[in-house]
């Protein structure tokens, strides 16, 4: 048995963390996060409050809590739409080769070069800011990327004798894709996933701090930033903790990539069993 | 070993085929180089014929075998398999003709999707090739038995099994669809000497029950001697020679066949 990596180990506790944190929240959270009651505001951390109030009273594990549920909802829905839309065009690239495949991957290197703050903002002019707005972004950029991630893979799976064996057998391109491709290229589209993950916690926050995601008074570790700031002097805790909170986020989602990504590449697997 | 010798009704008759490869742009503005990996071949081999094709690496033998099993087409001339230009073929005629002609591959491990049980692989070619589904297991028990494995390793993934018992399996599912002519390309290449005398066997078992044209390639002479009736001596993508294998082996016309026969028979 190989060793468990310790970027495993160290991001699947933080993704734990926050993952728990955030499905808390849709059940139970110390207070109600938007309740607000001025004459506490700015109280420092106490039994009721564990890290204390904002500017508005407001409980801030409370609203940090519901922000990691805001921030993993966005994560996962715009993560999964633009890998099972990418990894599709990619298999269908890697199948068809030719210009179909010429196509594709010179759409995707398109999409690379779009940037997604810009196209954020077009769609938060067309449709008003909101965290719809931001899944749509992201979604979106990561189109392409998971498009070259499951082709390049692809293309490998297709020159497998086992495919040339289904080929033999009478099989088309489609069942060879869905029997063969897609479980063997399972595994880098699943580390690409869990790194595209923090990407997309840090872009849902910088987006939200720009005003373009989260709406109030739908708490945003990124709206909560930009709130915190022109308080940087009076409370810089309420700066520090949302802060903390998406480095945490973000630092447990790209251990735990690269940590998957040792674990299913064999050549580091191989380099790692000669030391 | 081989009811109908010689090429009176050819299973497998390749006519005058060229494949080349566009290999990268060495420079910037140049053409691309390319490279003729087959040129010009013409062979055929009859109903229960084994014809041994041989040649060093690079030689172009993949490459026919390829060609042969149509998973690349050629650039000039015909395949044909039992007598239908493979090429000229309806998609849905060439996955029917696909019945005909299998192959086994030389990488055992390579050769058998690792996610797949060794039953669902080895009925691949039935469900292709729409064989009702309750055929399926008595079909993959019965060539499980014929290539020498229990029936009941069908349950079991590729990586519970040596490198000879993965070659059995991978030509259990050749022979599932009881095809006309079989391409083996260095079928016995990555096994142990031992396990090689067995898997060759095995073939020659297999091509007296099912009366199996075997195209058999390979770089070692050793092996392609002890099985084939005709052989083919092939160099940079060329056939250097061809003839009966006794007389190939006994009075080699070419230089290149005596170093690859001696080379045989340093190794013994
Ligand atoms: N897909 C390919 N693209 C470019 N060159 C190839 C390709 N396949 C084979 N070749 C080249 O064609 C020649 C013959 O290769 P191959 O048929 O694999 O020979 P063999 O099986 O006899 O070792 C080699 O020089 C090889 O590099
Ligand atoms: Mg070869």
């Amino acid at each position: 048995m190989r060793r468990l990596p310790v970027n495993l180990l160290i991001g699947g506790v933080l993704v734990a963390l926050v993952v728990a944190a955030a499905m808390l929240s849709v059940i139970w959270t110390p207070h109600p996060y938007a309740a607000m009651d001025i004459p506490n505001k700015f109280a420092p951390p106490s039994p009721a409050h564990w890290l204390g109030t904002d500017q508005l009273g407001r409980d801030l594990v409370s609203q940090l809590m519901v922000a990691a549920g805001n921030s993993m909802m966005v994560a996962l829905l715009a993560v999964s739409i633009g890998a099972v839309l990418g990894t599709i065009l990619g298999m269908v690239a890697a199948a068809r080769g030719g210009w179909t495949e010429e196509a594709i991957m010179r759409l995707s290197d398109l999409g690379f070069a779009f940037p997604t703050l810009l196209f954020a903002i077009m769609l938060a002019a067309a449709f008003g800011p909101s965290l719809t707005v931001v899944v749509v972004a992201i979604a979106f950029i990561n189109i392409p990327t998971f498009a070259r991630v499951a082709r390049a893979a692809a293309r490998q799976v297709w020159h497998r004798d086992y495919v040339y064996a289904a080929r033999a057998a009478g099989m088309n391109r489609f069942a060879i894709s869905r029997d063969h491709i897609l479980p063997n290229i399972a595994a880098p589209v699943i580390v690409q996933a869990t790194i595209e993950f923090a990407v997309a916690i840090l872009t849902e926050a910088a987006l939200s701090y720009l005003g373009l995601g989260a709406q109030p008074p739908a708490p945003s570790w990124g709206r909560m930033l930009s709130e915190a700031q022109t308080l940087m002097y009076l409370a810089p805790q309420l700066a520090i903790w949302p802060g903390l909170c998406i480095f945490i986020a973000v630092l447990g989602f790209g251990l735990l990539g690269d940590g998957l990504r040792d674990l299913s590449d064999p050549r580091l697997g191989q380099r790692r069993s000669h030391d | 070993m081989s009811q109908t010798q010689g090429t009176a009704h050819p299973i497998l008759s390749v006519e005058q085929v060229t494949r080349r490869y566009r290999l990268p742009r060495t420079t910037l503005f140049g053409e691309a180089p390319v490279l003729t990996a087959v040129k010009g071949i013409s062979f055929s081999i009859g109903i229960g014929e084994t014809l041994g094709i041989v040649g060093e690496s690079g030689s172009g033998k993949s490459t026919l075998a390829r060609l042969v099993m149509g998973f690349e087409q050629p650039d000039e001339g015909v395949v044909r398999f039992d007598g239908y230009d493979l090429a000229r073929l309806t998609p849905a005629a060439f996955r029917i003709a696909r019945r005909g002609f299998q192959m086994v591959f030389q990488d055992p491990n390579g050769s058998l999707d690792p996610r797949r049980t060794v039953g669902w692989s080895i009925a691949e070619p039935l469900r292709a090739q729409s064989v009702p589904l309750s055929e399926h297991p008595a079909r993959v028990a019965e060539v499980l038995e014929q290539v020498g494995l229990r029936p009941d390793y069908a349950k079991r993934f590729p990586h519970e099994f040596s490198g000879g018992q993965r070659q059995r399996i991978a030509i259990a599912r050749a022979i599932v669809m009881r095809p006309r002519l079989l391409v083996a390309d260095e079928a016995v290449s990555a096994l142990d000497v031992s396990v090689q005398a067995q898997i060759l066997n095995l073939l020659m078992d297999l091509q007296d029950e099912l009366g199996l044209a075997i195209m058999f390639i390979s770089h070692d002479l050793a092996v392609i001697s002890s099985i084939c009736d005709r052989m083919i001596v092939m160099r940079h993508g060329e056939v250097l020679e061809e003839g009966p294998v006794p007389t190939v082996i006994s009075a080699p016309r070419h230089a290149y066949t005596q170093a690859l026969l001696s080379a045989a028979r340093l190794e013994d």
